[in-house]
């Protein structure tokens, strides 16, 4: 029973990891243009594709070489990250920034727009991928992505609670990328710069705060926490798929309300209890179960502090 | 010439025309005061100069540069600060952040440590708590933390909207002595005021804006006693 629960405990937390990864580029865009960026789920996944076909092109799988293994991870990571970050940038320059003053409907439909849009190319990439690295498989299909690390049991063989190297990857790497974005928020001065204009943007541009800059290091910082994330996810998963950012993206923008959107240290908490309420509910209730078990949790928590976990409900002096 | 000079300034918001044809100037080493009652175009004529807002015709100089094609968040390293209406400050940082957020455009360490003792000697209460978040300050202390935070943009040319909004008479009084002696250390400044008469007793001179149009000007000395403006916005 308690090797039972480590296990669920273990599972949650990686998974939740990477929702928590996710809500974050909801919530800081959230934060800074009260709007919500449908279009980040599919930036994951199409960052996903980047490191697929990264692996494919160098012909890494689990019989390659630990350097080339590692070398080919940190090669991923850093890819798909960049492209993560510019993707969304990208996005938001051409579709999102024309449409700042325009009625809220307008980008939020584009969003969408750009959601499908991005699973079409993903779609169409999955087939080319098909072609150049001579898989078979439809181009709908799920893509394997090789485990990069090796499958052992750092807790022995004989243990009942299994943690691979991929777990520790998956938790360490995150709560660095998580430290390292608290500090730049906290403590930079572009960091104050993005809370100043999440706090007040008019207050914010009289003190010199360029907000259009703002916005843009806020997509481009979202999007590389997405493309990040992407990897430890398909890494983790060992699969890569179209569709992949749609369940992701809406399990990880529920995170980000649930935590208090628009609050940094909310999404991650946010992250991480899906993950884990996910997890046990998957083992103790059954996985069948697992979307109304944990909408039905999520619902009961908004309907007691509708804000959020960490979502502030006091009002503000004015 | 003046260190600020409006030009015809008009502004508008949808089809609504706010201001009609506003021509003012400060020359520095002023206070000059922009009184008149509600819905007048007091902020609006601020946010005309800031950029905030930007005229739909007219032109705004300062110190000799037309502010026409220049964005808000340039405007500041120009010189010029605009302190907003409704005090403004960033509810979740520090007070110590907010101080820093005022010097956003500066890079002169030494100078900004000295403006950071300066705001503080001013303002006692905020070196006390300048680890407190923002939103849980007292209106007043909101609004010399507002005053503390303009003053860290190290200003030519200070716009200050409705610094007494709200506040109670002792608190009032301190803001007033504060810009009086902002102005000593040499920062000209335009003051908007619902509190008329305190307005006029510091300023040099004297702007009344009704419905968009500057109706009369002066020295303030010669506003306080004229009597329609007593009867209109002094309440005799
Ligand atoms: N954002 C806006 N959209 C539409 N109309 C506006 C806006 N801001 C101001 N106005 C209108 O412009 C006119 C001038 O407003 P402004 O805020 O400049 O007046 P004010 O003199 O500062 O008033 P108060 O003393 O109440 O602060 C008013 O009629 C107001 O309704
Ligand atoms: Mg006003």
């Amino acid at each position: 029973m308690l090797d039972t629960v480590l296990q669920q405990l273990l599972i949650g937390l990686t998974n939740g990891m990477v929702f928590a990864l996710v809500a974050l580029g909801y919530t800081m865009v959230y934060g800074i243009l009260e709007f919500i960026n449908f279009a980040h789920g599919d930036v994951f996944m199409l960052s996903a594709f980047v490191s697929l076909t990264l692996v494919g092109a160098l012909g890494l799988n689990d019989q390659s070489s630990a350097g080339a293994l590692a070398g080919g991870l940190v090669l991923c990571i850093v890819a798909s990250s960049v492209f993560g970050g510019l993707l969304n940038l990208t996005i938001d320059r051409v579709v999102y920034k024309p449409l700042r003053k325009a009625p809220k409907l307008a980008p939020l439909v584009s969003a969408i727009g750009v959601s499908f849009i991005l699973q079409n190319v993903g779609l169409f990439w999955g087939g080319m991928s098909m072609q150049i690295f001579g898989g078979g498989g439809q181009a709908a299909a799920p893509k394997a992505f090789p485990n990069l690390l090796p499958a052992t049991n750092l807790l022995g063989a004989s243990s009942h609670v299994t943690l691979q190297p991929k777990d520790v990857l998956v938790i360490g790497a995150s709560l660095v990328v998580m430290s390292a974005l608290y500090g730049i928020v906290q403590f930079t001065k572009l960091g104050k710069a993005m809370r100043a204009t999440a706090q007040d943007p008019s207050a914010a541009r009289l003190m010199g705060i360029d907000v259009d800059q703002v916005v843009s290091a806020t997509f481009l910082i979202g999007g590389a926490l997405g493309g990040f994330a992407s990897v430890i996810y398909s890494l983790y998963i060992n699969t890569v798929h179209y569709q992949m950012g749609y369940q992701n993206g809406l399990y990880a923008f529920t995170a980000a309300v649930v935590g208090g959107i628009g609050n940094i240290p909310g999404a991650v908490l946010g992250g991480l209890l899906l993950g884990l309420v996910r997890a046990f509910s998957d083992q103790f209730i059954g996985a069948q179960w697992q979307p109304a078990v944990l909408f039905g949790i999520l619902i009961v928590i908004l309907v007691f502090r509708p804000a959020g976990l960490l979502g502030s409900t006091a009002r503000e002096k004015v | 010439m003046a260190l600020l000079e409006l030009r015809d300034v008009r502004a508008k918001y949808g089809a609504i025309e706010a201001l009609k044809g506003i021509s003012l100037t400060v020359e520095a080493g002023e206070i000059v005061t922009l009184i008149g009652a509600n819905g007048a175009g007091k902020t609006t004529t601020l946010t005309s100069i800031s950029g905030l807002h930007k005229p739909s015709s007219g032109s705004v100089v300062f110190d000799g540069k037309d502010l026409g094609n220049v964005a808000p968040h340039d405007v500041v390293r120009l010189g010029l600060v605009h302190s907003p209406e409704g005090r403004r400050v960033f509810p979740r940082m520090t007070v110590a952040e907010n101080l820093e957020m005022g010097a956003y455009t500066r890079d002169d360490k030494a100078g900004i440590q000295a403006d950071f003792a300066r705001v503080y000697e001013l303002f006692p209460v905020l070196l006390e708590r300048k680890a407190q978040a923002a939103g849980t300050l007292s209106g007043g202390e909101q609004q010399m933390l507002a005053v503390g935070r303009a003053m860290m943009t190290k200003p030519r040319l200070l716009l200050l909207d409705e610094p007494s909004l709200g506040l109670a008479p002792l608190i009032v009084a301190r803001i007033f002595q504060v810009i009086q002696t902002l102005n000593q250390q040499g920062v000209t400044i335009l003051l908007v005021e619902q509190n008329a008469r305190m307005a006029l007793k510091i300023a040099h001179r004297a702007y009344v804006l009704e419905t968009g149009e500057v109706t009369m000007s002066g020295p303030a000395a010669d506003v306080l006693a004229d009597p329609r403006v007593q009867a209109a916005y002094l309440g005799e």
